[in-house]
């Protein structure tokens, strides 16, 4: 199981970017990867030897997203409000880095008012960079419904957060 | 639209999220759902179902309900013994109505008709509904889908019928030994609203999953009418949001767990103005998102309470309890278990209840009367210690 472990530790922080902008929120994503790698555990043998340990956490993962929407209502009714988000290094200024913390706090904020579909076809698409037929696999639905998601999670985003510059303009 | 920049602030967002080890935390939870459940695997297979609301706009009566024999029951007979389980449900006694009952027709002290479904944390194609009068040896009976049996399978409170959803999504009813199996419905939710049985055994709250609408399904609740074979809707204004619905027997009270803030709502069958039971969710100290059963007048209900913080468990069905609330006060009923560990609570549809507790190594159930009393308690057998109770009939 000592391969079980390296793959956790070598995955878990590439799992946990994808689940926090699922998620909205560190703790949750960190259940959430958490819990997807319990289940991977639960298979381990047979899915390294198969080879597809990642693909198969990933997806639990996002089914778990889908079917856990609750979790994160009970995370937005219990705390009432967005951490503040971790200061960064680098930059090319103050003003910048005020910038691109208010862009964070609306994409976050913003994401949070997405089904939990809606965000999953966002974070698959534009984050992870899957083709929609990758999206449809990864969720068990057809590309369509990848398409239509796609389409109604931008003019979603669009509706709820004008200001993120990346929604100016048409759909597509 | 300027996607790269959307992708370039998901990839600037996303690196807010710190990173930590998860190894120790997984194993723990691996072990956990290794010891408890992984009904969690079902939500993958039915992803497309959701949550909302139902409509129980049919008035139940009482009556007993057996489907016509299956031309191929889906149960083999041979009477065999295997883990202290018989396996020849034709020789099932729990399915003698009046087992349980005295002379005057009245339930005896005996915990009831029992039913139990497989080992939530083993795996496999296919499970057994067990049944077990309180003596004697526990016996199979109904073989199901393993998710089915797991995350959905109901019996009805008659004791002789069962409905699950499978994993293609349909609704099917059979008897208990197997015979008359028939399917009901195609694309019904099995992962959060029912189905769940009247109390006359005669009608079927679910959930039917159909394209089209605002998104790219719409739920549309009501009640399958087993005699007259058909599906009555519920109109939108009844339209409640939430999960894993219980049917009082009197028929009067429906509750379930809103899904969303942790409440348990209660309604009437009609499901008109659901209110909050007291002190549960919605930023309480408190929260449950699985009601287990409810009494017969509705005026209790059995559920597995979470504190704040702590997760809010699998999306899936759980018929754990750890806490049986009065749905007026919401304060926790005081049960005479001796100090033990309540692990699941089903009322009975005579008002009298069934806890399961810890005894040690062992489990134990406790009949308590309706006026919380205790009135009998017995030793459950080793072979259903990981089994998860389903109903409790008498």
């Amino acid at each position: 199981m000592d391969e079980f472990d390296s793959f956790v530790r070598a995955r878990t922080p590439a799992l946990l970017r994808s689940a926090y902008l699922l998620t909205g929120d560190q703790h949750l994503a960190e259940d959430l990867v958490q819990s997807a790698l319990a289940r991977t555990h639960q298979s381990w043998r047979r899915l390294h030897d198969a080879g597809n340990a990642e693909a198969y956490t990933r997806k639990t993962m996002y089914h778990l997203q889908v079917s856990w929407w609750r979790r994160g209502r009970v995370a937005e009714s219990l705390t009432g409000e967005l951490p503040e988000p971790r200061p960064r290094g680098g930059g090319s200024g103050a003003g910048e880095h005020a910038t691109g913390s208010v862009t964070r706090i609306t994409l976050r904020a913003a994401l949070q008012k997405l089904t939990s579909r809606q965000q999953a076809v966002l974070v698959l698409r534009f984050f992870e960079d899957r083709t929609e037929a990758e999206a449809a696999e990864m969720l068990g639905v057809s590309v369509g419904t990848v398409k239509s998601q796609t389409a109604k999670a931008l003019a979603r985003l669009r509706a709820v957060a004008p200001e993120l510059h990346p929604l100016k303009g048409s759909v597509r | 639209m300027n996607l790269d920049l959307l992708r370039a602030d998901l990839a600037d967002l996303a690196e807010d999220v710190i990173p930590v080890d998860l190894r120790d935390r997984t194993l723990t939870t691996s072990h956990r759902l290794g010891r408890r459940r992984t009904a969690v695997r079902t939500a993958a297979a039915l992803a497309v179902l959701a949550a909302a609301g139902v409509g129980f706009a049919v008035l139940p009566d009482r009556g007993v309900t057996l489907l016509p024999p299956a031309v191929t029951p889906s149960v083999t007979t041979g009477p065999t013994l295997r883990g202290g389980i018989q396996t020849d449900p034709t020789a099932d006694p729990t399915m003698d109505p009046t087992a349980e009952r005295g002379a005057d027709g009245t339930a005896t002290a005996k915990p009831g008709r029992l039913f139990y479904g497989p080992d939530p944390s083993v795996g496999g194609s296919s499970a057994h509904i067990i049944s077990w009068t309180g003596s004697g040896n526990p016996r199979e009976l109904i073989q199901l889908p393993h998710v089915a049996a797991i995350a959905n399978a109901t019996v009805s409170p008659d004791g002789n019928l069962v409905a699950w959803v499978d994993s293609t999504a349909r609704l099917l009813v059979a008897n208990l030994d197997g015979s008359g199996q028939r399917q009901l419905l195609n694309r019904v939710d099995g992962q959060c609203w029912g189905p769940v049985f009247s109390s006359d055994s005669r009608h079927i709250g679910a959930a039917q999953v159909r394209p089209g609408g605002s998104a790219d399904y719409r739920d549309v609740k009501g009640v399958y009418d087993l005699q007259a074979n058909r599906f009555v809707e519920v109109g939108d204004e009844w339209r409640v949001n939430g999960c894993h619905p219980v049917w009082s027997d009197d028929s009067s009270v429906v509750a379930f767990a809103d899904a969303m803030t942790g409440q348990v709502m209660i309604t009437n069958r009609f499901l008109q103005a659901p209110t909050p039971v007291p002190n549960l969710g919605a930023g309480a100290q408190r929260f449950s998102f699985d009601v287990a059963s409810i009494a017969r007048d509705g005026s209790k209900v059995a559920i597995k309470v979470r504190e704040r913080g702590e997760p809010a468990g699998d999306v899936g069905r759980e018929l754990d309890a750890n806490a049986v609330i009065d749905v007026v006060t919401g304060a926790e009923v005081r049960l005479p278990l001796d100090g033990r560990r309540m692990e699941q609570a089903m009322f009975r549809p005579d008002g009298a209840l069934v806890v399961r507790v810890a005894d040690g190594d062992r489990r134990a159930l406790v009949l308590i009367g309706p006026d919380l009393r205790k009135v009998t308690e017995i030793a459950e057998p080793d072979s259903l210690a990981a089994m998860q109770l389903l109903r409790v009939a008498v």
